[in-house]
């Protein structure tokens, strides 16, 4: 049965991927959505069994190679994390499978956007039930091959190309931390099983703080966090479930998994654990202030990921690993919701996803806006709701750690911002009077039941899975003892950030000033800290060159021609026509020759 | 291509004024405001000597390029909107397609000459 959840979503993606013309777009649809049904249904039974019952399980497939040094089998390890891993991915998984097959409809490739997503739904199990790195390196790379073919969905457009690329070349230098790190793992260890490197890892290695720095590299790019972020808002230009399922809710949550995985050996190097706390703090602040000034209505909810994820690592550099786990399983829901009712929005109003150009969908849309409502609220941890479980236990323990104080302060001005551009989101979108263009308002509807079943079930996991989940994921955390008044200021600046964004939208805005224009620091921000104009200018154009003058010409077209193919080749040349040279054909040539060899024979046996 | 003339480049800094001020307005009722008011500074100077005409150009494409939006709105339709490019057809000549393809292919064609 175990196995059952690993080939059930690759059978579904070769069928609808091979055979996509014959069972055609409906029928993919059901295959793809009955696949992942019975394989979210596997999963629900194994979170029974194991967070419940305590039988975690092992099983053992086969094995993969094995030479003297190093044996690498193919086997499933489920516990705790990757029980909880495994119905995070098929939930959310099998709810963007059945409302793909509302979106989507009329789009002509439906069974190859099916088959990719059930192939994705695939290497992600593949990468959580994993038992050592090197199988977990196979789910690593395949979601992000997946999520290449996904961004790249609509391969006549040019930016979507762009996006793509850049998605996987940022990824691949996370991937180069990973590779790094599971080499100097078998160095020292001469193990890649989680299971053997959790129980050596109690031994002093000298390179542990270079594993867990070069594992954490990969969790950077992978889990978009500050310096390899750049890649998720662009990989927006894919289609909107594609958004939701992957780069909200499972493959950008991959990298803090890794590092809840890699606790054990995070755990022996307090500088990575530093560091971790560092990049995750920036990463939630500098999210939150971009978000609050972008336009596109995928982008906000996109910086809010990267914003959120921030948390999850920012806890991970506490060994909070269990309370960020937690908060990946409660964003899953609530991220979907929005990412999914961003969706229908945009659906609604004729592909249109720039929020200046929405508003008043509130009366036309009623589902959709409730939806992205309790998601919001729950994003900006409002008291009850799923994500207020999770995120106001971050900030807590954040804040018992008193070294690392700026962390916490990062973190509760980032929930003031997350709160500003939720408000601002649901403001513009659907309470404001409508800007949107003739055209499009025409036509505005609530989307089908393909796609609003999805978010009513999504709408009470954002309501109800935090309380519920708290028993089993959070059984083994002391809740932190702080000060009443400590406890309330994440939920002051939520209010406060809420209040300020319809205070300027609701109150400032409609008395004739337009307040944002001469904001110098709107453009700023609005490009996400000029990142990526430093990013191009600075580094790449540099590598750039570095590449072509150094690398290329010097390296590939000079020394290693000189001293390989070319080098050999002029001086096999040049020998033989020297040696050519000595067969005159004179008598006296070769009897020089010979008396010359005598000589020099005589004397040095002499 | 040809240089354009002034009145082109006073009617294009102009327009393209317009676009960005909703950019930031994002309220059409704001925006109209200051619509008007932008265009009560383009009609004090419409009678202006040319030599001054061609200083308050550049003054205001100055001005323009201090004040304009970072991230201006772009139509989905429009080049670099969320739906160009979006699903193309491929030309005829590139692939054998099958019946159902061509009734495809036929669709989109009929639908991109209305």
């Amino acid at each position: 049965m175990y196995v059952l959840v690993l080939w059930l979503p690759l059978v579904s993606a070769i069928i609808s991927g091979l055979w996509g013309r014959k069972i055609g777009t409906r029928g993919a649809g059901r295959l793809t959505s009955t696949c992942i049904i019975l394989c979210w249904g596997v999963s629900c039974i194994i979170l029974y069994e194991v967070c419940l019952n305590g039988a975690a399980t092992y099983i053992q497939l086969w094995k993969w190679f094995d030479f003297e040094l190093l044996t690498v089998s193919f086997g499933l390890q489920i516990d705790v994390i990757s029980s909880v891993m495994l119905i995070v991915v098929t939930s959310v998984s099998l709810l963007v499978h059945i409302y793909s097959t509302g979106y989507m409809k009329g789009d002509p490739h439906v069974p190859r956007f099916m088959a990719y997503l059930s192939l994705f739904t695939f290497l992600m199990i593949v990468l959580v039930t994993s038992d050592n790195y090197l199988q977990l390196f196979i789910g690593w790379e395949g979601v992000g091959v997946c999520s290449y073919l996904l961004i790249n969905f609509w391969l006549t457009r040019i930016r979507a190309n762009r996006a793509a690329m850049k998605a996987m070349l940022v990824n691949r230098m996370g991937d180069i931390g990973v590779v790094l790190a599971m080499l100097l793992m078998y160095r020292e260890f001469g193990t890649l099983d989680f299971s053997t490197l959790s129980g050596l890892s109690g031994t002093d290695a000298p390179h542990m703080t270079a594993i867990c720095l070069l594992l954490l590299m990969g969790a950077v790019g992978k889990s978009a966090q500050l310096g390899l972020h750049t890649w998720l808002p662009d990989a927006m230009e894919g289609p909107t479930p594609v958004s939701a399922l992957i780069h909200a809710a499972t493959m950008v949550t991959a990298g803090v998994y890794l590092i809840i995985r890699s606790g054990p050996l995070f755990e022996k190097s307090p500088m990575a654990l530093t560091v971790v706390t560092i990049i995750g703090a920036l990463t939630a602040f500098f999210a939150a202030t971009t978000g609050v000034v972008q336009n596109d209505l995928k982008k906000v909810v996109a910086y809010s990921t990267c914003s959120q994820l921030g948390y999850m690592v920012m806890v991970c550099g506490i060994s909070g690993y269990s309370t960020s786990l937690f908060h990946l399983m409660n964003h899953a829901f609530f991220k979907a919701l929005l990412f999914l009712s961003a969706g229908s929005a945009i659906h609604a109003i004729g592909d249109e996803q720039d929020m200046r150009k929405m508003g008043g969908l509130l009366r036309a849309i009623p589902i959709t806006y409730v939806s992205i409502l309790i998601g919001s609220m729950s994003l900006m941890g409002f008291p009850y709701l799923t994500g207020f479980y999770s995120k106001d236990l971050i900030l807590e323990l954040i804040y018992g750690r008193y070294y690392i104080a700026f962390a916490y302060w990062l973190g509760s001005v980032s929930a003031l911002l997350t709160a500003f551009y939720s408000m601002r989101l649901v403001y513009l979108t659907f309470m404001t009077e409508t800007n949107a263009r003739q055209g499009s308002w025409d036509n505005v509807r609530e989307s089908s039941r393909a796609i609003t079943v999805p978010l009513c079930i999504l709408a009470l996991g954002s309501i109800f899975v935090g309380y519920i989940g708290k028993e089993f994921v959070l059984s083994n955390v002391m809740s932190p003892i702080v000060a009443n008044g400590v406890k309330m200021i994440p939920l002051l600046f939520s209010l406060l950030g809420g209040s300020l964004a319809l205070f300027l939208y609701v109150v400032v805005a409609p008395r004739g000033t337009i307040w944002l224009q001469g904001l110098p620091i709107y453009p700023f921000f609005n490009s996400a800290w000029q990142f990526n104009h430093v990013v191009n200018h600075y580094v790449i154009k540099n590598v750039f060159k570095f590449g072509h003058k150094v690398t290329y010409k010097v390296i590939d077209r000079g020394l290693l021609e000189i001293v390989g193919p070319e080098g050999v080749s002029k001086i096999c040349i040049r020998l033989s026509q020297k040696i050519s040279n000595l067969q005159s054909g004179l008598i006296f040539h070769y009897a020089l020759t010979m008396i010359s060899f005598v000589v020099g024979f005589l004397y040095a046996t002499a | 291509m040809a240089a354009l003339t002034h009145t082109q480049n006073v009617t294009r800094l102009y327009r393209k004024s317009l676009k960005h001020l909703l950019s930031w307005a994002i309220d059409r009722r704001l925006w109209r405001r200051q619509a008007l008011e932008l265009r009560d500074r383009f009609d004090a100077n419409k009678d202006v000597d040319h030599s001054i005409a061609l200083k308050l150009l550049q003054e205001g494409e100055a001005e323009f390029e201090r004040r304009k939006h970072p991230d201006p709105y772009i139509s989905p339709e429009a080049p670099e909107g969320t739906k160009w490019e979006r699903n193309l057809p491929p030309p005829p000549h590139v692939l054998e397609m099958t019946p159902d393809e061509q009734k495809w292919y036929d669709d989109v064609i009929k639908y991109g000459k209305k």
